[in-house]
């Protein structure tokens, strides 16, 4: 049999001495462990073979998941969950590179004396109609002036520019949205510079014209509203060019992503000097307290271009 | 007229037909299944329980066979698993399963177990109560404080319920109702 040709501990007492002699060296392994050198020296095979257990060795670029999640059938959301964090880190990058930028560009501004854009306000709401008749492509959103909506706000969604307020209730507004024939908006492309009006065509995609210049867009670059007109701030996302039948035509960006809210921002507004006169603080007379203003200040808040 | 045996007969023939490897075989299987489970938490009516202690159910298991070399380096082998997964200083379930090993074999040898059925009961208890002390000494002088015992009791609780259920398939007699092979 299998362990007939050893024999037991009656028989042997060798056997014995061996087994209190394995014991003893477990007992100076542990001993030994306690020494920091040793343990930060077995420290690298503690996390392999936990890495083991958690992950696939040399698999991190596949994002498999490890040994224990495939066999408690935890693989598929495991997998999915490595698939997210590599996306959030991926993003944080983004992130902390947004972040840089925004305070390099708030510090160029400060020593161009630039005006920014205005900070961003607004109410959001939710979508209690869409009329897509033959009159009007419209949205019926449930905030209106009580809410702080202002007339001709600005309607956006996750994916950019959804339309504008043109009729304005008390509890509710109307969205001409960017994609009726009506609606007119002054765009721009991100890359090629390249400025235009953009309108709703029959067909769902909107329609570039009225280009100043003569120069093409870029296949599939963004559009962006260009901030001309004095209505659409600058810099809201509106589409992606593309050439169709030999017109520039605007894929809206809005269409992707209808979750039934918006956000309805209030217009870019910049008064006429003679609307907002300036106001010289030297003279005792004219100093008027800064909160009697608002025009004033409003035009600090949305100068710039446009 | 002869009965024919059902299902759970026909097994319990087989095994006794098994030899000592193929039991040993099965064993280390048992107790890497009992730890791949003991890295979840077991939760019961909201209760965390704690899982048996299943290198210290082989040991035992075992060792009531007498003492033989391969049980003794398995037992190393699978410890091993256990000294990972719980962070425990490489060594220390090596030293638990081989302190209950040791005293079962030591008891058996000193004593007469041939007619006790008592001491042949209690003894696998006692080794397991001795693996388990070892357990809370080695957790203890690696922490370097008394670390609790009600925590350390529950699971030597769930390990000597988990030997009550397990203990056939760690026999390594493998004559039915002789001794241990080569014994």
């Amino acid at each position: 049999m299998a362990f007939g040709r050893l024999s037991s501990s009656r028989k042997s007492p060798l056997k014995m001495r061996a087994l209190g002699m394995i014991m003893a060296l477990g007992i100076a392994a542990v001993v030994v462990q306690t020494a920091p050198g040793v343990t930060s020296a077995l420290m690298p095979v503690r996390t392999q073979a936990g890495d083991l257990l958690a992950a696939s060795p040399g698999r991190e670029e596949s994002r498999e998941p490890g040994l224990l999640a495939r066999i408690m059938g935890h693989g598929a959301r495991e997998r999915r969950i490595r698939e997210l964090e590599a996306r959030v880190q991926e993003l944080a990058r983004y992130e902390a590179a947004a972040r840089s930028m925004a305070a390099r560009l708030e510090a160029y501004e400060s020593m161009l004396s630039a005006m920014g854009e205005p900070p961003a306000r607004g109410a959001t709401a939710r979508v209690v109609s869409e009329v897509n008749g033959p009159f009007s492509e419209t949205l019926l959103a449930n905030a209106g002036r009580a809410q702080g909506v202002e007339p001709d706000a600005i309607a956006l969604n996750e994916g950019g520019v959804v339309g504008r307020v043109t009729h304005l209730g008390e509890r509710s507004s109307r969205i001409l949205l960017v994609t009726d024939f009506n609606s007119r908006i002054p765009v721009m492309g991100e890359n090629s510079g390249v400025r235009a009006i953009v309108f709703g065509d029959s067909d769902g995609l909107g329609t570039l014209a009225d280009r100043p210049e003569e120069d093409p867009f870029l296949p599939g670059e963004r559009i962006l509203t260009s901030g001309e007109g004095g209505l659409f701030p600058r810099g809201y996302m509106v589409g992606a060019a593309q050439m169709r039948e030999g017109r520039w035509r605007v894929a809206f960006s809005m269409s992707e992503t209808r979750g039934g809210f918006v956000r309805l921002v209030p217009p870019q507004r910049i008064p006429t000097p003679e609307e907002a006169p300036a106001i010289h603080q030297s003279d005792p007379a004219n100093a008027i307290p800064a909160t009697e203003t608002p025009d004033a200040e409003a035009a600090m808040e949305t100068g710039g271009e446009g | 007229m002869r009965h024919k045996p059902g299902r759970l007969q026909r097994i319990a023939m087989s095994w006794r037909r098994t030899g000592a490897n193929t039991r040993l075989a099965v064993g280390a299987i048992l107790v890497i299944a009992g730890w791949f489970a003991s890295l979840s938490p077991f939760r019961l009516a909201g209760m965390d329980l704690p899982w048996p202690l299943m290198i210290l159910v082989a040991a035992v298991g075992w060792s009531r066979a007498g003492l033989y070399m391969r049980p003794v380096f398995l037992l190393i082998v699978l410890s091993l698993l256990f000294d990972i997964s719980t962070s425990a200083p490489f060594g220390s379930y090596m030293l638990v399963a081989l302190s209950a090993y040791g005293v079962q074999v030591m008891a058996q040898s000193a004593l007469d177990m041939d007619n006790g059925a008592v001491l042949e009961t209690a003894i696998p208890f006692f080794s397991l109560a001795t693996g388990i002390l070892a357990l809370w000494g080695l957790a203890s002088a690696s922490s370097g404080y008394a670390i609790k015992i009600l925590p350390i009791m529950m699971i030597g609780f769930a390990t000597a319920l988990a030997y009550v259920l397990t203990a056939p398939v760690f026999n390594l007699r493998t004559r039915y109702g002789g001794r241990a092979v080569g014994g």
